[in-house]
């Protein structure tokens, strides 16, 4: 089951409720707090226009390019680096160092290097999750079972056949953790890199033009939007792990 | 011709700490065509290494290994391992399992499950193959390990202390199973294993493995009659383990 009502959906009935009742007591000017009715109000508004929508396929074309892009590129690398452990060992201080720069602070370098457009934002979150996929592939295989892949060996499997047959499902559970990372964190370079420089569509631009207008219900209302966006991706990831690596929970 | 010949076999290897161990030196063993040999022997005696060698995962520094007198990469193994968690694939079902083998040589598919067809009438399959791995009990698995070795027709048989992973009923069970099978199908096999009964029960001669570097010391026919409910009795078992546990004792190599 993907969502459980007192589990998943209860407690933000309960934090709406909480919500309406501070802003109702007038306890904070509703310029910082919108009460829920409002901002629902200027989503149906948003929605209506279908501002909203040209917003969320700008910021979801962004950041699945990227996603898919280091996912195609990051995956095999990080399988390939895993089973040939010697090469990891000599470029994992290298990635580790590249993972510790705050993905966005090469935006600037982007921005140079592929101008204004939406290259240098694809590349932005390219960058920031292509490190974690390799890390986390590469991962996968190095902690997977070395019998299996003797067992492979002794069957007369070809290297090519191990990693293809074996390595890469042993290294599955490690992939969909990359995966989920990468996700969360490509969504958060998408977002960012939207709200600095010209972006003229998208969920971070909409924060930003709210916040230029005064119009706190509509930022309130693209920031939910956001966190159910991440929200979503997350548990669509973990149903489709669920169904993919369905021996995790046993072995 | 001896179907297993392991001549003059040495291997040493680097420890953490930087000392190099011999493990085998200049070691033979020979095992005839359809003769099942039990190896026994403590912990770090090599058992494990020696099968590593036979099936040619790990190369031996000197000596040399022959299967019917070919390289061992050149002959089909069915490989017993003793953690059968780890060397089953637990993403594909208990038929796909046993016909990883041929998959790999892509063998078609007709030819595949008329190959299976053929094993699970020799063999019965006492569960459901379209199963995972997962879903069985542990002897249960290692069965569907022996019989992904089976599949190919393999020209020996290396068992890696098959039962250790699993409880009392579950060995018994699965020994049972193997007794059966290398009734049935006589190809040269090494059994390996830490509890003494099975071997007697399994192999044709038992090998008591012990020292640095690992010598055989003991060598015991068994010529086990299956017959007889109380044949393992028969065969003097535990006197035989009391005074091998006394020799290790004595010789340090057994706690």
């Amino acid at each position: 089951m993907v969502l459980n009502f007192k589990k998943n959906i209860a407690p933000f009935l309960g934090l709406i409720l909480l919500w309406q009742v501070i802003s109702m007591s007038g306890l904070v000017n509703p310029m910082f707090l919108s009460s829920p009715l409002e901002t629902a109000k200027e989503g149906a508004k948003l929605f209506s226009q279908g501002r909203i929508f040209i917003d969320l396929g700008y910021s979801l074309f962004r950041i699945l390019y990227g996603f898919i892009l280091a996912f195609l590129i990051g995956v095999p690398l990080g399988l390939i680096l895993g089973y040939y452990g010697r090469i990891y060992s000599y470029l994992e201080s290298l990635i580790d160092f590249f993972r510790s720069i705050p993905p966005i602070l090469i935006f600037p370098l982007a921005l140079l290097i592929f101008g204004i457009g939406e290259e240098s934002r694809i590349a932005v979150i390219f960058f920031g999750c292509v490190l974690i996929l390799i890390l986390n592939s590469s991962l996968g295989v190095v902690y997977s079972r070395k019998v299996r892949i003797n067992a492979a060996k002794i069957m007369g499997a070809k290297w090519y056949q191990i990693i293809s047959r074996v390595v890469i499902f042993d290294a599955l559970p490690q992939i969909f953790v990359g995966i989920r990372v990468a996700l969360s964190m490509g969504i958060i370079i998408g977002i960012v890199t939207e709200m600095l420089v010209g972006a003229k569509y998208g969920l971070g631009s909409r924060v930003v033009y709210a916040q230029t207008a005064y119009n706190t219900p509509e930022l309130y209302f693209t920031i939910i939007l956001v966190g159910l966006l991440g929200f979503a991706a997350n548990r669509i990831l973990i149903v489709f792990e669920n169904r993919v690596v369905h021996w995790k929970h046993a072995a | 011709m001896s179907g297993i010949d392991v001549r003059g076999v040495s291997r040493r290897v680097k420890l953490p700490d930087g000392r190099d161990e011999i493990i085998f030196e200049d070691f033979s063993l020979t095992v005839g065509d359809g003769e099942v040999v039990g190896i026994f022997g403590p912990n770090g005696c090599g058992k494990t290494t020696l099968l590593n060698i036979i099936s040619g995962i790990v190369k031996p520094d000197s000596g040399e290994v022959s299967i019917f007198g070919r390289k061992p990469s050149d002959k089909t193994i069915a490989y017993i391992f003793q953690d059968y968690q780890s060397s089953l694939f637990p993403w594909l079902s208990v038929r796909d399992n046993i016909l990883f083998p041929l998959s790999i040589k892509r063998v078609k598919k007709s030819e595949m499950e008329e190959k299976l067809r053929c094993l699970t009438d020799l063999i019965k399959m006492p569960f459901n193959l379209d199963k995972y791995p997962y879903q069985l009990c542990g002897g249960q698995q290692q069965y569907v390990s022996v019989m992904r070795g089976l599949i190919s027709d393999p020209a020996i048989m290396l068992a890696d202390e098959p039962f250790s992973g699993l409880d009392y009923t579950n060995s018994m069970w699965l020994m049972e199973k193997i007794s059966g099978i290398l009734r049935k199908i006589k190809i040269p096999t090494i059994i390996v294993a830490h509890d003494i009964e099975y071997l007697f029960y399994l192999a044709g001669r038992a090998c008591f493995l012990a020292g640095k570097p690992a010598k055989i010391i003991r060598e015991k026919h068994t010529n086990l009659d299956h017959s007889k409910e109380d044949s393992l009795d028969y065969l003097g078992l535990k006197e035989a383990e009391l005074e091998l546990r006394k020799y290790y004792a004595e010789k340090g190599v057994y706690s």
